[in-house]
């Protein structure tokens, strides 16, 4: 029964990332539909200091007009955070941890297309300069 | 106040090798290294704070306590510039009332293990015994009829060791040079950053010697100072040790939160003085800071 499940997890996830491995390659501007509602909250990070990690936690809700299988991928590493099934509207979130943009897909599984994204932004306060020194409070 | 032409003259030297140890690793670099400093050293940086805090900074002063609000309130615009080498920065009191502690210097090395400025910068701050028992609602006899004593601006060279996020710099200065006070010190600070998340968290360490001339200027009684209530007093050199911990957090791409907290130590040397209460001060803040 678990390796059942096991099995079609990966067989899933396998052709999702392919699918959008794929989708990266041919088009990075596509368009989507409008209908389909897809954010993240916050959609920007913002770290003390350029090129270092910020952290958050992201809360995304998408909402499509059927219920379908659908699943969140990161874009940049095609990885799969988590699918759904026979579902219309969904909230969840996630511990974000990144040093730039991050691109993250809605995929149908039965077309293997994305259907939305959303980006979450990486800013930060101070720009990164290679000149070192120390820091005191008084 | 004590002039020492010795150390005048010591001062003197330390700047003429610092120049000479500028000249000669210069004339050594190979062009590589020559190309890289190069590139680094013609960027054009600048940065522009401002900011407002709650600041807990007790005196060390007998009979001067904070009284008002506004002695709870710290406001800061810090302005750091770097040109080719050259430096403005503001190492103190980043997140709370700058109101002195503006370096402004020239790097001579700087490289992935160790760097070298030649610097000059108030080391302490003036106080006017006058204008403290004028703030005060109560009297201050130890400090009635004391003249002011003027700020340390000492011309420094700081050795900078740069280690896994952190660094510890040691500064060698002068205060005979370009201020009344003479005399030296030796101000030597660790700090190590500690990343959580979104917070940069430091902790620093800080041991600082005085000399003699300086510990007299300021906490110093002379024959013609003694009153019945302040005995003559001279000190030999004093050290004043720090442990802190300080916290930023960004809130935006233009607002920081900033907090910390320093213990300072003093030795006894200093808190002998007929002038001081305090042989350990606790200093806090918490505040925001805006950068443009």
């Amino acid at each position: 029964m678990y390796f059942k499940h096991y099995l079609y997890f990966i067989a899933v996830t396998l052709s999702i990332l392919s699918q959008t491995s794929r989708a990266n390659n041919i088009d990075d501007n596509q368009t989507f539909d409008t209908a389909i509602q897809f954010n993240a909250q916050p959609a920007n990070c913002v770290a003390l200091t350029q090129g270092r990690k910020c952290f958050a936690r992201i809360k995304f809700y998408w909402k499509v007009e059927q219920a379908d299988n659908i699943c969140l991928v990161r874009k940049d590493n095609n990885y799969l955070i988590q699918c759904w099934k026979n579902i219309n509207e969904v909230s969840t979130s996630i511990e974000f941890e990144s040093d730039k943009k991050v691109v993250y897909q809605l995929i149908q599984q039965q077309t293997r297309q994305a259907i939305a994204e959303t980006t979450v932004n990486v800013s930060w306060v101070h720009k990164s300069t290679p000149r070192k020194r120390r820091w005191r409070l008084f | 106040m004590k002039n020492n032409p010795w150390l005048k003259t010591l001062s003197l030297c330390c700047l003429l090798i610092a120049l000479i140890t500028s000249a000669v690793a210069s004339a050594n670099e190979s062009s590589e290294q020559q190309s890289a400093n190069e590139n680094q050293q013609d960027d054009f940086t600048w940065q522009m704070m401002i900011g407002a805090s709650v600041v807990y900074d007790p005196s060390i002063f007998k009979g001067v306590e904070d009284e008002d609000f506004s002695d709870y309130l710290g406001l800061s615009i810090v302005f750091d510039v770097y040109y080719k080498g050259f430096f403005i920065q503001a190492n103190k009191r980043r997140a709370s009332g700058l109101y002195s502690g503006a370096e402004l210097g020239y790097q001579i090395e700087s490289n992935e293990q160790w760097g070298l400025d030649i610097l000059t910068k108030a080391y302490i701050g003036s106080y006017s015994p006058s204008d403290l028992i004028e703030q005060q609602d109560k009297p201050i006899p130890t400090m009635e009829g004391l003249g002011t004593r003027q700020s340390a601006d000492g011309l420094a060279l700081r050795y900078s060791y740069y280690g896994e996020q952190s660094v510890l710099s040691i500064d060698f200065a002068s205060t005979g040079i370009n201020s009344s006070v003479g005399g030296w010190l030796i101000e030597s600070f660790y700090s190590k950053l500690i990343p959580y998340r979104n917070w940069d968290i430091y902790y620093g360490v800080g041991l600082t010697y005085y000399s003699s001339d300086i510990v007299d200027h300021y906490i110093g009684i002379d024959a013609d100072e003694v009153s019945p209530v302040r005995a003559e007093y001279h000190a030999s050199g004093a050290f004043l040790a720090q442990f802190e911990i300080n916290a930023l957090y960004p809130l935006s791409e233009n607002w920081t939160l900033n907090a910390g907290i320093i213990q300072n130590f003093y030795s006894n040397k200093i808190t002998d003085s007929p002038l001081v209460a305090h042989a350990n001060l606790t200093q806090a803040l918490i505040g925001f800071v805006y950068v443009f």
